[in-house]
């Protein structure tokens, strides 16, 4: 075997661009480390791969440009499979660093571990490469061994640069990663030279023979500035794309700073803001305790001012009054005249002055209510002598519809307000009506009566019906003019009235004339609910029956209501919610509910189906009365009648008309010769209003229906003289007669042939002792309506 | 004739108010404070007294108070008159032990009413 020794020169240029070549791959490598360390998921794997490729393609490309710049005496083959080998290594070992290097946070033994497999790389590709050589080659191994310390060391040193540059940022980056770049590059292609030192070549002829391809020149230019190329095809697409995400970054930290500073600034507004809003709280608060101060002090000196002003007033009437006395006796009918003009714009001024203390005791909180236990009648005729002149002066006529009754309130200011109410709709009424009707109402739940005046006077705008209640306020300032007054009397009888625990209310129309109502709780001093009203009470009105119970939750329908039906000889009781209704209904067992579809909590379907589903409530009659059109579920749910609002009074009489019998003018006749029976079955048939004739035997029987044909008759079977049985054999005999509903009261226990005797004859057997009254009631009512 | 004093400081309606009682058939006599109106009662002795209540010296509760507690005057009937028109004036001057109470102004058909009562217990 012959062995050739050679030495190979070197081309400078070439080891020139081969430390060019190893410095932007160095400089990619690092400039993409960040990218790596801030990457999740794939994108991390992304930027690892590519920085692998380009770092083991940079090594590899410097590695043959090196390998290009040194030129043999004899052409040199390559085995290819060992070069892509090579360019592998360096590939993994890149790779390998990368990724230790990649982390957040390095320890040293990490960066070691980094640094050995980037240099394991760079030596296996190195060496692997110059196997690829197929030309004999021997080493020095000193100079093996420092080439592979070299590229331990300067990897360390690399990587320690580029984890230290990402972690440093700041200005002047770029110039340490070009740093960076310079030393790392430096080590490769140091490494390389002194693995080239190691190297000796010498021509091996058995080599040469196997299949190798000499690569020319040409092939290795093409070869290098392929990797060359894709290095720095590389290298550019990283660096663009890290700008790239750089510009993003810088984007978003800049929208992330204008959003903080906005934030910031928000916040200081608001901060601002708040302390303007106490501020301005504390401002207001202040005001507004000076308001009620200023107030109070006001009211105060009105009172003051009024006690003072009546003192000299006293004197005025006073002195005026004796004078028309001393006149009179002196025979000086002009003087009296004259002294009693005196006399009365003195008491005229005394009442201003009254009112004036009046609302000033009121705004003053002074205001003292003393409740007492009075009768009503007492009570309005008290107030009818004092108000009577006033009416009479326009040429009125006072009509009044009272009911008796016992309330516990305070009869002073109650006797004010409706002395106030009265003179004031004679002030406004000429050669009119005045009408006052009490009468029991519900409200709330609560009992109480209602006192309402009714005027056919001038009437209100409703804009002048809106400050009615305002001190000092008449409808206009001509009013004052015209009929005098403060404008503070139904502000006072509104004040006292909501002491009393009541309020007042207003309906007018201009040139119809003025409704007010006034409302008070039965009892100031006990809240007697309506409950027990109804318990102590028995019922809910001097008849026994409440003919109808008006469910609305808008108090303006049940004005109407009341205004509608005030005509008829009906009593009416309100609920102002469904809930309220229902209870209500089954207290009170009205002849008819009107009922509205829209309420808040409980609408009107839902009182519907639960009146229709209760056993005990199923038989009165529904009426629905709302804007809600839709009849068609109404009369499923099982109303009787469905009118859609707006409505005359006219139909809503009529329709009602239909459902409130008038019972007076069904009589019941009741056959029983036990006197406490009978008395029981009267009452409680007179209770519901109906006219009861008594009977104590067959014989008295039939002398009463000659008289009068009942509607029903209800009988009981063992009587002397004349039973049941042989009653209702006689009562067969005429023929008009026969229609009669029979209902058969009877403590006898009945046997068969009895049962068929009265078979189609009599409408029920009711057993005596065993029956429920209202369920008897239930069956009267039945059977009357049928017939 | 009912002997009557009338205690009031006010020199109109003393003037005005007695000379109407004069008017019918009362023998009037008259003090302007509350003393007075105390050494007056305890010396004349008058049938029925009318007390104002904001009187100078002495005010009206207290000599109506004083007027009561003493054995030789607590026999005379007081009837308070006064101008205050709260509630509680009136339930003071009963603590007072005054046997009547009436507001001003005066209307003397009710006042006489109130008078001739107190007179017959």
């Amino acid at each position: 075997m012959e062995h050739i020794h050679m030495h190979g020169t070197y081309d400078t240029p070439l080891v020139i661009f081969s430390y060019i070549v190893a410095v932007v791959a160095s400089y990619t490598v690092l400039d993409l480390v960040g990218r790596i360390s801030t990457s999740i998921g794939a994108r991390r794997w992304l930027w690892l791969l590519f920085g692998s490729g380009a770092m083991g393609m940079g090594i590899w490309s410097m590695h043959f440009v090196g390998m290009l710049a040194f030129s043999l005496p004899i052409p040199v083959a390559y085995n290819l499979i060992i070069v892509v080998v090579s360019v592998i290594a360096a590939i993994i070992g890149s790779f390998a660093a990368l990724y230790i290097v990649g982390r957040n946070h390095l320890t040293l033994s990490q960066l070691i571990w980094a640094g050995i497999m980037l240099a394991i790389g760079i030596v296996a590709m190195h060496y692997v490469g110059m196997e690829a050589m197929l030309i004999g080659i021997t080493y020095n191994y000193w100079y093996f061994a420092l080439s592979v310390i070299i590229a331990l060391v300067a990897s360390i040193a690399a990587l320690w640069i580029a984890f230290f540059f990402r972690r440093g940022g700041g200005i002047g980056v770029a110039w340490k990663k070009v740093g960076s770049g310079l030393i790392m590059g430096a080590a490769i292609t140091g490494m390389h030279y002194v693995g080239m030192m190691a190297a000796e070549f010498h021509v091996d002829e058995t080599l040469q023979s196997s299949a190798g391809i000499v690569l020319n020149q040409s092939f290795l230019g093409y070869f290098i500035s392929g990797g060359t190329l894709f290095t720095l095809g590389i290298s550019l697409l990283g660096i663009y794309l890290s700008n790239k995400m750089a510009v993003k970054d810088s984007e978003i930290e800049e929208k992330t700073q204008e959003i903080y500073k906005m934030n910031q600034e928000l916040r200081e507004l608001n901060g601002n803001l708040e302390l303007l809003v106490k501020e301005r709280t504390a401002q207001l608060e202040q005001a507004h305790d000076e308001a009620i101060q200023a107030n109070m002090i006001k009211s105060q000196f009105l009172a003051n001012m009024s006690h003072e002003l009546r003192t000299p007033l006293n004197a005025i009437i006073g002195y005026s009054e004796m004078l028309v006395e001393e006149a009179e006796d002196l025979g000086e009918p002009v003087f009296v005249e004259d002294l009693e003009k005196i006399r009365n714009a003195g008491k005229h001024l005394l009442s201003l002055i009254n009112d004036i203390l009046d609302i000033s005791k009121i705004e003053a909180g002074k205001m003292e209510v003393h409740p007492e236990k009075f009768g009503l009648t007492g009570l309005v005729q008290d107030v009818i002598t004092t108000v009577k002149p006033l009416v009479d002066k326009n040429g009125n006529t006072l009509v009044t519809n009272l009911i008796d009754g016992e309330m516990t309130t305070d009869i002073t200011k109650l006797r004010q307000i409706l002395i106030n109410l009265i003179s004031n709709a004679s002030k406004f009424t000429s050669n009119g009506t005045v009408t006052v009707d009490v009468y029991q109402e519900i409200r709330h739940s609560r009992a109480g009566y209602s006192f309402r005046i009714t005027d056919t006077g001038i009437g209100m705008t409703t804009e002048q019906m809106g400050k009615l209640f305002q001190p000092f306020t008449q409808a206009d300032a001509s009013t004052t003019r015209k009929y005098g007054g403060t404008g503070l009397g139904l502000a006072i009888s509104q004040s006292f009235c909501e002491f009393l625990g009541g309020v007042i209310e207003v309906d007018s129309e201009v040139g119809v004339g003025s409704i007010f109502t006034c409302w008070l709780p039965i009892s100031l001093t006990e809240d007697i609910s309506f409950e027990k009203y109804v318990d102590v009470q028995g019922h809910a009105d001097k008849n026994g029956q409440v003919s109808i119970l008006h469910i609305d939750d808008d108090p303006l329908n049940h004005q109407l209501m009341k205004h509608y039906v005030a005509k008829e000889q009906w009593t009416v009781s309100f609920a102002s919610s469904g809930q309220e209704g229902l209870k209500l209904a089954r207290k009170l067992r009205p002849q008819v509910i009107c009922l509205d579809i829209l309420m808040p909590s409980m609408d009107g379907w839902s009182v519907l189906s639960t009146l229709k589903n209760d056993p005990e409530l199923q038989n009165i009659p529904v009426i629905i009365w709302s804007m809600v059109n839709d009849e068609n579920l109404g009369y499923t749910l099982g109303a009787s009648e469905y009118l859609t609002k707006p409505i005359n009074r006219e139909r809503l009489v009529h329709v009602l008309e239909r459902y409130i019998p008038n019972r007076q003018q069904d009589s019941v006749l009741v056959v029983e010769d036990d006197e406490a029976t009978s008395e029981l079955m009267t009452r409680l048939l007179q209770k519901e209003g109906y006219a009861v004739e008594q009977a104590q035997n067959g014989l008295r029987a039939l002398e009463r229906v000659k008289e009068t044909t009942p509607k029903l008759i209800l009988l009981d079977l063992m009587m002397p003289e004349m039973d049941g049985f042989q009653f209702l054999e006689e009562l067969r005999k005429t023929q008009e007669w026969l229609d009669i509903p029979i209902v058969v009261v009877t403590a006898k226990t009945l046997t068969g042939a009895e049962r068929l005797k009265l078979n189609g004859y009599v409408e029920s057997i009711v057993q005596k002792g065993t029956f429920e009254h209202k369920s008897l009631v239930g069956e009267i009512k039945r059977f009357i309506e049928k017939n | 004739m009912p002997n009557i004093l009338l205690v009031e400081d006010n020199e109109m309606n003393r003037d005005m108010l007695s000379r109407r009682l004069t008017r019918k058939g009362f023998f009037v006599i008259v003090a302007e404070d509350g003393q007075k109106g105390i050494d007056l009662a305890i010396e004349q002795q008058p049938d029925l007294i009318l007390m104002d209540l904001s009187l100078p010296v002495v005010d009206g509760w207290e000599a109506t108070r004083q007027l009561k507690a003493m054995d030789t005057t607590k026999h005379i009937p007081i009837i308070v008159l006064t101008a205050h028109a709260m509630a509680s004036d009136e339930a003071e001057a009963y603590q007072a032990g005054c046997d009547d109470f009436d507001t001003k102004p005066i209307v003397l058909e009710r006042l006489l009413e109130k008078m001739n009562a107190a007179l017959e217990r």
